[in-house]
């Protein structure tokens, strides 16, 4: 899904910021919950709709200098009919499930609106300020949260971060249909936290393995005991939670090899945050021979004298560079790990990684500025040193 | 381990401390290889492990940097800090 209208809108991105309940669907603006005064002199919410035009990728001018109007006929603050706004009564749906009521018509002294914010911020002050007048706490700018329609956004509420930000042109690099986070332990699971607030449409999440006690000392956010005890599966769990945010989730649970490699075929990116083993070679051999992008993530973390140190590796592997693959390890770490003791991981260091691969896959993408060309990155704890290798 | 000294037998060989995974160690040899690090770290190996090394507090030209099986050596510096793990868990 490309990034909304209004993420690439300036006039609709400034009434977004500006805390208007902005929203797009059935190819109309709809600002929402503006107060005005009805004819019993009571304040009342209604909504304030025009037809969207298009201009590239963007907005257009309004087509007209009329908007419609979905509440009842609004009134100034003695309760008189605001006449000379009012173009008439309508009862109509000027798209499905969007009724309108009313229609008003106000030229600027110019002769036309110079663009929606122009438009929409000049009716709805005519009408608001009535409102205002009876009751000094109401405002059209309410700051309130919109449901987005689905055809609109893969959040199920507005980006405004983005757009009060002014960073929508560098957020549009990071748009791609889907995308798969391949291991939701510790790394994964925060690499899933930091995607799903940017662009993919679908996010594709493979584990096999159950949400236990443990995993939640390791996981974003505080996984409630009663989940605990009904032992979901990790992507069913992470699915849910981050489904509140995004529409676009959809949870394999069940582990990937060379056997069903061929569900990352239509995949953009690909961060693979899994444990090293026979499994995780079958993967990149597949990837590589599929042309897919990916990162690849991994620690390794000891003990001694009551004090954990080791080294963070982040690799990116791309069509046009696969050689730093050459560092990655696909020796099983449970072979060794009960006798020796090296079953480490620690939850800060997880989400090191998980940044690190979140902020390599968007200097790839173009969101960020990059002079580093880097294809490894090694992170030491003990000497907090961020090593650079394999540069292009 | 080389002894430098062979042909001077009352004279101690250089020694210089490393660090290798936080546990000092003693070394006299004026270079280090990756597998040499690898065995100072004492970590399991076997046909399939593949290590990560790196390296702090090293010699002015290059005090910083990594290194690869069959890469170059490393001239030791007393103090310098060394790193080595299978970076293999996520």
């Amino acid at each position: 899904m490309s990034s909304p209208r209004i993420a690439r809108s300036p006039d609709l991105a400034r009434l977004q910021s500006e805390g208007y309940e902005v929203d797009v669907r059935g190819g109309h603006l709809v600002v929402t919950n503006i107060p005005y005064v009805n004819a019993d002199g009571d304040v009342q919410r209604g909504s304030m709709l025009a037809a969207l035009t298009e201009s590239g990728d963007r907005a257009g001018k309004p087509c007209d200098h009329t908007v419609w109007w979905a509440g009842s006929q609004p009134c100034h603050h003695t309760g008189e009919p605001m006449t000379a706004i009012h173009n008439g009564a309508v009862d109509q749906d000027v798209a499905p499930g969007l009724h309108v009521d009313h229609r008003f018509s106000s030229k600027p002294p110019s002769g036309a609106y110079d663009n929606y914010h122009h438009q929409f911020t000049s009716y709805i002050a005519l009408i608001s300020n009535e409102a205002v007048a009876l009751d000094a706490t109401v405002t059209p700018r309410t700051f309130d949260p919109v449901e987005t329609d689905p055809e609109e956004s893969v959040h199920r509420y507005w980006d405004t971060a983005t757009t009060r930000a002014g960073i929508a042109m560098a957020n549009a690099k990071l748009e791609m249909d889907k995308l798969a986070v391949v291991g939701l332990g510790g790394s994964g699971a925060y690499v899933l936290d930091f995607v799903v607030k940017s662009p993919p449409g679908e996010i594709h999440l493979f584990d096999g393995d159950d949400l236990l006690n443990h995993n939640a000392f390791r996981a974003p956010g505080a996984v409630p005991l009663e989940t605990l005890r009904n032992r979901p599966k990790k992507v069913d769990y992470y699915a849910e939670l981050y489904g509140h945010l995004h529409r676009g989730l959809v949870a394999h649970p069940y582990f990937l090899d060379a056997g069903n490699a061929v569900e990352l075929a239509d995949m953009r990116f690909v961060f693979l945050c899994m444990d090293s083993g026979p499994a995780k070679r079958e993967l990149i051999e597949f990837m590589d021979s599929t042309g897919i992008p990916f990162v690849d993530v991994g620690m390794g973390l000891g003990e001694r004298d009551a004090s954990v140190g080791g080294i963070l590796r982040v690799t990116l592997s791309t069509p046009e560079y696969r050689e730093a693959q050459e560092k990655i390890d696909f020796a099983d770490p449970d072979d060794e790990a009960n006798e020796y003791g090296r079953n480490i991981q620690v939850i800060d260091l997880n989400a090191l990684c998980a940044c690190l691969a979140v902020m390599r896959w968007k200097r790839f993408c173009g969101f960020y500025r990059d002079y580093s060309g880097e294809h490894t990155m090694l992170f030491t704890t003990d000497t907090n040193t961020l090593l650079n290798e394999d540069t292009i | 381990m080389n002894s430098s000294s062979a042909k001077d037998p009352g004279h101690e060989p250089h020694q210089n401390t490393v660090i290798v995974n936080g546990r000092s160690v003693a070394v006299t040899d004026k270079e280090l290889t990756y597998e040499q690090v690898v065995a100072l770290s004492g970590l399991p190996t076997g046909p399939e492990a593949s290590f990560i090394v790196t390296y702090n507090r090293g010699h002015g030209d290059k005090p910083t940097g990594s290194m690869v099986k069959g890469g170059d050596p490393v001239k030791v510096k007393d103090g310098m800090i060394f790193n080595v793990e299978p970076t293999n868990r996520s």
